[in-house]
């Protein structure tokens, strides 16, 4: 769906068209979704977080003046309603420091033994990685990769300053890394 | 900034995976219209709040006057200047009947708008 199309959908809304805001929700459901699950990692939160961005994106969409894209400004949205619920929830994650603690050691990198597990096992090491990292560097993963989101857009989502963006993703990718390496490492000692 | 062929393939492939109820879209437009009820107009809108706003104050006047009318007399004898014949004209007790007569019918007006919002 083209910006100018979206815009138009808006414009509509604005009018007092509120039946086309569901063209919105269908378009952008999936990607709020994936980064609410991602953040929380647990799909009824998520579910109801993703519910809960759109009905705020809703009732503040005439505050939506088309500086930035209309994506940008519903991502920050779900980013921050996340965050608030996390915040409240006080949901905790594992630290970096507390997972090497459990007895994992560090390795170099070696890509080719995540391309060596299925699917199912990428999926489950990689969303076991994620839990390990804090949901706002969860979140900048998720805007870089899935949704290849520029620097300044992730900034702008988050609120971040470029610069610190830049920083931030590129720890968090290393981050991930790290961890990705551990959990793998310690599998093939397992079958050893 | 390059990105990691390897997580990003990851990243694309669990979002596949997981996927919103099909009925997602209709829950949330049902949210939007529950919450729309929600936000109900104003019984009393703001030109109905100036309305009550000035009978307000022209009933206070009127009281005012009223008593400066009849006691004037009393509490400034020492000046016989005092302009009492302007206010004789001055029924209190029928203004105050119009006045709660206003007030009867708008309270009703406001309980039958209350309820055809509900």
């Amino acid at each position: 769906m083209s910006e100018e199309y979206i815009l138009h959908i808006i414009n509509r809304i604005k009018s007092g068209e509120a039946d086309a805001f569901s063209d919105l929700v269908d378009t952008y459901k999936d990607f709020v979704f994936a980064l609410c699950f991602k953040m929380t990692q647990s799909v009824e939160d998520a579910e109801e977080i993703t519910q809960d961005t759109f009905v705020k994106a809703f009732k503040s969409i005439k505050t939506f003046k088309g500086k930035s894209k209309f994506s940008t400004w519903l991502y920050r949205i779900a980013y921050f309603t996340t965050i608030n619920f996390l915040r409240k929830n006080q949901v905790k994650t594992v630290s970096q420091t507390e997972l090497f603690e459990k007895g994992f050691e560090p390795v170099d990198e070696d890509e080719s033994t995540l391309k060596n597990v299925s699917q199912e096992e990428r999926s489950h090491y990689l969303n076991k990685a994620l839990s390990y990292l804090k949901p706002q560097e969860r979140a900048v993963i998720v805007l870089f990769y899935l949704e290849e989101h520029s620097i300044e857009e992730i900034a702008a989502i988050t609120k971040l300053s470029k610069s610190n963006t830049k920083v931030k993703i590129h720890r968090t990718r290393k981050k991930l890394h790290d961890i990705l390496n551990h959990l793998l490492k310690n599998e093939v000692h397992s079958l050893v | 900034m390059e990105k990691d062929k390897h997580i990003s393939t990851l990243i694309k492939e669990e979002f596949n995976r997981k996927k919103l109820p099909n009925d997602f879209t209709d829950k949330v437009m049902q949210k939007i219209a529950a919450e729309q009820v929600k936000v109900e107009k104003p019984i009393i809108g703001k030109w109905m709040w100036v309305v009550i706003g000035l009978l307000c104050l022209a009933i206070l006047g009127f009281a005012i006057i009223y008593l400066v009318q009849n006691y004037a007399s009393i509490y400034f004898s020492w000046n016989a200047d005092f302009p009492t014949e302007y206010f004789s004209g001055i029924n209190l007790p029928f203004i105050g009947l119009i006045s709660t007569a206003f007030f009867v019918l708008l309270d009703g007006i406001l309980r039958y708008r209350k309820r055809m919002v509900r």
